[in-house]
């Protein structure tokens, strides 16, 4: 039992390190760089999820749970522990990004214009978007919905805060300042509007009816599924470029 | 670009049944047989019978599915397909049924409840570390 408890805390001790190391940009910023409000938000969220995780992890397992203490239940990780490390390792990419768009080295301006044009939707008035740097050449957003619920989740396993309504879009780093490239942010925008309203769900029933229509053709069984879910995503994107 | 969001989105959608999975558990495991169950526990345990009815009615993968979140994207939809084809699925929902409508985890639903659960989180946990679905292996 001593050598089970003992694997234990050599996985907590692993694991706190790995996240410290992991929300050590959000939680001491360099005092010399200003951020949006979006980005302030963000980093406050990841500072006080990491508090929270901290201190959950230094009690763990919870005392008010019935945790069967056999030999089996310890030679891996307990699932909980794997989940809040993968939770931090899909948060892992977007942090020092972040950190890294102050508001010298994002299209401040630009993302300001657009982000009031989008708060015109009635159900977006208080969306806000936060830009982070990606290494690749294209923009990209982050899954509002899939990463929010992620760290929602892991948010109430280690009883932090919910995640704020927020948007998270990829700028290339080498094009911070390119005004006519920095328009693609507004069909990434369009996607976390997509997103929000579930368009892909909507849009998956007639992507069904379409190659339903083509009779002999149509595919069937699961790569009838594969296909229409592929053409549902396909005409996402084009409903963001319009 | 799209094949890696998608991949990265598969991850997560998996990641988030996981770990729905595990807060649903930590509800079970809290809840005594004389107690109501909280409301955060029935919300799951709505969503898992909604779309384990959805499922069962058979069709397309995604056929009447809608707000049924965590349950509402392709590869989740599926995964609980396979998870309700290796149990015996009628027993599962009737347990599920019970435990909704009283309110209450008697310990056959509760047993039943928690094995469900501990079953979509295993399998999510195995999906979302599949080397075919990661952006970058190595």
């Amino acid at each position: 039992m001593v050598e089970i408890r003992d694997h234990l805390r050599h996985e907590l001790a692993a694991l706190l390190a790995t996240i410290d190391s992991i929300a050590v940009p959000c939680v001491s910023p360099t005092a010399r760089y200003a951020y949006t409000p979006a980005s302030e938000k963000f980093r406050q969220h990841i500072e006080e999820l990491w508090r929270k995780t901290q201190t959950y992890l230094e009690n763990f397992p919870p005392t008010d749970e019935e945790i069967d203490k056999t030999e089996e239940d310890y030679q891996s990780p307990p699932e909980e522990l794997q989940e809040i490390k993968y939770g931090w390792k899909e948060l892992h990419p977007y942090i020092t990004p972040v950190i890294q768009a102050d508001t010298l080295h994002q299209p401040t301006s630009l993302l300001d214009s657009l982000t009031n044009r989008f708060r015109q939707i009635d159900e977006f008035r208080d969306t806000v978007f936060t830009v982070f740097h990606t290494e690749k050449f294209n923009y990209l957003h982050l899954f509002p919905n899939e990463i929010a619920r992620v760290t929602d989740k892991l948010g109430k396993l280690v009883r932090a805060k919910p995640f704020p309504p927020l948007g998270l879009i990829g700028v290339p780093s080498s094009q911070s300042s390119s005004l006519f490239l920095n328009c693609l942010i507004a069909h990434e925008m369009a996607h976390y509007a997509a997103s929000r309203r579930k368009f892909r769900t909507f849009i998956l029933g007639e992507a069904q009816t379409s190659l339903q229509l083509q009779g002999d053709k149509c595919p069937s069984g699961d790569r009838f599924s594969v296909l229409s879910y592929r053409l549902a995503q396909w005409a996402e994107e084009l409903f963001c470029d319009l | 670009m799209v094949e890696a969001m998608e991949h990265s989105s598969e991850r997560l959608h998996y990641l988030s049944l996981a770990l729905d999975a595990r807060l649903a558990i930590k509800a079970l495991r809290q809840t005594l047989p004389s107690e109501t169950t909280a409301a955060e526990l029935r919300e799951s345990v709505r969503a898992a019978l909604d779309s384990l009815k959805a499922a069962s009615r058979g069709g397309a993968v995604y056929a009447g599915l809608g707000d049924l979140e965590p349950y509402e994207n392709f590869e989740q939809i599926y995964m609980l397909q396979e998870v309700a084809s290796s149990v015996d699925s009628t027993s599962l929902m009737q347990q599920l049924q019970g435990l909704l409508e009283t309110g209450k985890a008697t310990p056959e639903a509760k047993t039943t409840a928690l094995k469900f659960f501990a079953e979509v989180e295993r399998r999510a946990l195995h999906y979302y570390s599949d080397p075919s679905l990661s952006e970058q292996s190595g």
